[in-house]
């Protein structure tokens, strides 16, 4: 069904080129800018709080990363590599797979570690639901939400790009001031967690068959 | 006889009820340099897109080696190709490009990876800058690095969409000699697109011209130049007068031609030169310079664009 070697081949390639990219170096100072506060604030918070925070920290750090290194499609399109792996062996699927995988690793990645360093700054010991909160269900839901975004910007064109760029910035902040502003006191379950992981597995696994029918002609005709 | 390795038949392209393509029919012979040529517009990508499988056509075929290029994935193993944009990525180096491209395209073995990738550096003319990132290179040595990435797996036709666009002189030569060279050497069939007129005439045995989504001319330069050629002769006589007399003879004799001052502008077929020049040094005229003319590509293409 996928050639697993090209998407390897695709995924160390993204690997290669994220590390000597310039703009990982900014979104990885925005994150520290970001954990700075937070840590500032959170600084004479009771622990129950840290509870409440935490998860929503570690998914807007693998989101911001993630939605920051998903413009190299972007930038691809833009500049024709698309068109002309398109023209490759490598089907579309095959090409969405290793960027997804190879975006969500590296955003996971950073997710998982800051939110590591911020537990072990504010010395608090997570529980057995938060360590399998944070190692699984968010790089899941990292995974859904890019996989995702690579199918939206594969389909839409340079200018409805920056549209959705802005809607999907002005969301993240809405959705990190209204956790901020109001009193959440919900802890992680294994309930929540269910349901994220669920939520993130099907949405993952509805836009990888999706893909199988995209339309080729469409996204060439966005390049345009 | 062999099979074309390009079938294009009754190949039609609506987009929003208007026709980007109607009706277009051509075949590509194997080792052929064909140029498909046409103004901003005509359909030549839209084409080449088609014929890639990036694009359905809205009926009519567009076949390679027999097959179609977006139902059979092993099939493009067999094509190489050279879009508008270089299709590297900047920021790898010239060889981490190649291969990735021969990766992608199943040159499985390291080693044959590693010694086609040096081989065609060195064909490039690319191979002491193998080691810098893409992104520092110049528009010319990106081109070349383009080409070496579409002959990484050996392809039986490359297509190439404008591959000399924006490119000096001397770089335009250099790719030129490239294109040149694969048709000779290496038995590459090549279907070429390019607003270059000159870079057409050096190197394509057959043309196809498109207007508007038709085809209005198909056939090789050599034919094409001569049924739409019109020959002329332009003589600067010493004075007015006498090229005002020629005028008026030339008139009488029903010959087209065309007055600038001292200078007039004579237009014949085939060999009727004589017929016109015999007069004139009859009359005693005082001819100070002849140029002859034989029109180029260029001038048939306008020709035919403009409908001429």
């Amino acid at each position: 069904m996928v050639n697993i070697s090209l998407i390897s081949t695709l995924v160390k390639k993204e690997f290669i080129e994220v590390i000597r990219d310039k703009s990982l170096g900014a979104s990885l100072f925005s994150i520290l800018l970001f954990m700075g506060i937070f840590l500032f604030t959170t600084r004479e918070r009771p622990s129950y709080l840290m509870n409440t925070f935490i998860p929503y920290i570690s998914l807007i750090i693998g989101l911001i990363v993630g939605f920051s290194l998903s413009n190299s499609i972007v930038r691809e399109k833009r500049e024709g590599v698309i068109e002309t792996i398109l023209c490759s062996p490598m089907k579309l699927k095959e090409l969405w797979l290793g960027k997804t995988l190879s975006i969500s690793i590296m955003s996971a990645v950073i997710a998982v570690l800051s939110t590591c360093i911020i537990l072990m700054l504010n010395n608090y010991e997570p529980d057995l639901t938060m360590i399998f909160y944070i190692l699984f269900t968010v790089p899941f839901f990292i995974l859904a939400c890019i996989g995702l975004l690579s199918l939206i910007y594969f389909y839409l064109g340079m200018r409805q790009i920056q549209i959705a760029n802005y809607i999907l910035f002005i969301s993240i902040f809405l959705i990190l001031f209204t956790i901020l502003k109001i009193n959440i006191t919900t802890e992680i379950t294994w309930r929540t967690i269910n349901i994220i992981t669920s939520f993130s597995v099907t949405t993952f696994i509805i836009t990888f068959y999706i893909i199988d029918y995209a339309d080729i002609e469409k996204i060439i005709l966005t390049l345009e | 006889m062999e099979q074309p390795v390009i079938i294009v038949e009754n190949l039609v392209k609506k987009i929003n009820d208007r026709f980007i393509l109607n009706n277009i029919s051509f075949n590509v012979e194997r080792r052929e340099i064909f140029g498909y040529l046409g103004p901003n517009g005509a359909g030549k990508t839209t084409t080449l897109r088609i014929i890639l499988g990036l694009m359905r056509p809205t009926s009519g075929k567009a076949l390679v080696l027999e097959g179609n290029l977006s139902k059979d994935i092993n099939l493009r193993r067999k094509v190489g190709v050279i879009l508008e944009n270089d299709g590297l990525y900047n920021k790898l180096t010239a060889y981490e490009n190649l291969d990735f491209y021969s990766r992608i395209y199943g040159v499985s073995n390291s080693s044959e990876r590693d010694r086609r990738i040096k081989k065609l550096l060195d064909l490039v003319g690319l191979y002491d800058e193998k080691d810098k990132k893409v992104g520092y290179y110049s528009r010319g040595m990106r081109r070349r690095l383009a080409i070496a990435r579409a002959l990484i797996h050996d392809p039986e036709i490359v297509f190439m969409d404008e591959p000399t666009s924006g490119l000096d002189p001397e770089a335009k030569i250099i790719v030129r000699n490239l294109i040149f060279q694969l048709a000779r050497e290496r038995d590459v069939t090549i279907f070429l697109i390019s607003h270059d007129l000159d870079e057409v005439e050096r190197l394509c045995s057959r043309v196809a011209i498109l207007v508007g989504g038709r085809i209005v001319a198909l056939d090789t330069i050599r034919r094409l130049m001569h049924s739409l050629e019109r020959r002329s002769i332009e003589i600067t006589f010493k004075n007015m007068q006498d090229a005002m007399e020629v005028a008026k003879y030339l008139d009488n004799m029903g010959i087209l031609y065309n007055l600038r001052g001292n200078s007039i502008r004579i237009f014949y077929q085939d060999s009727n030169i004589s017929r016109v020049l015999k007069p004139l040094v009859m009359m005693g005229l005082k001819i100070i310079d002849i140029k002859g003319n034989v029109e180029s590509l260029y001038d048939v293409y306008l020709k035919i664009v403009r409908g001429g």
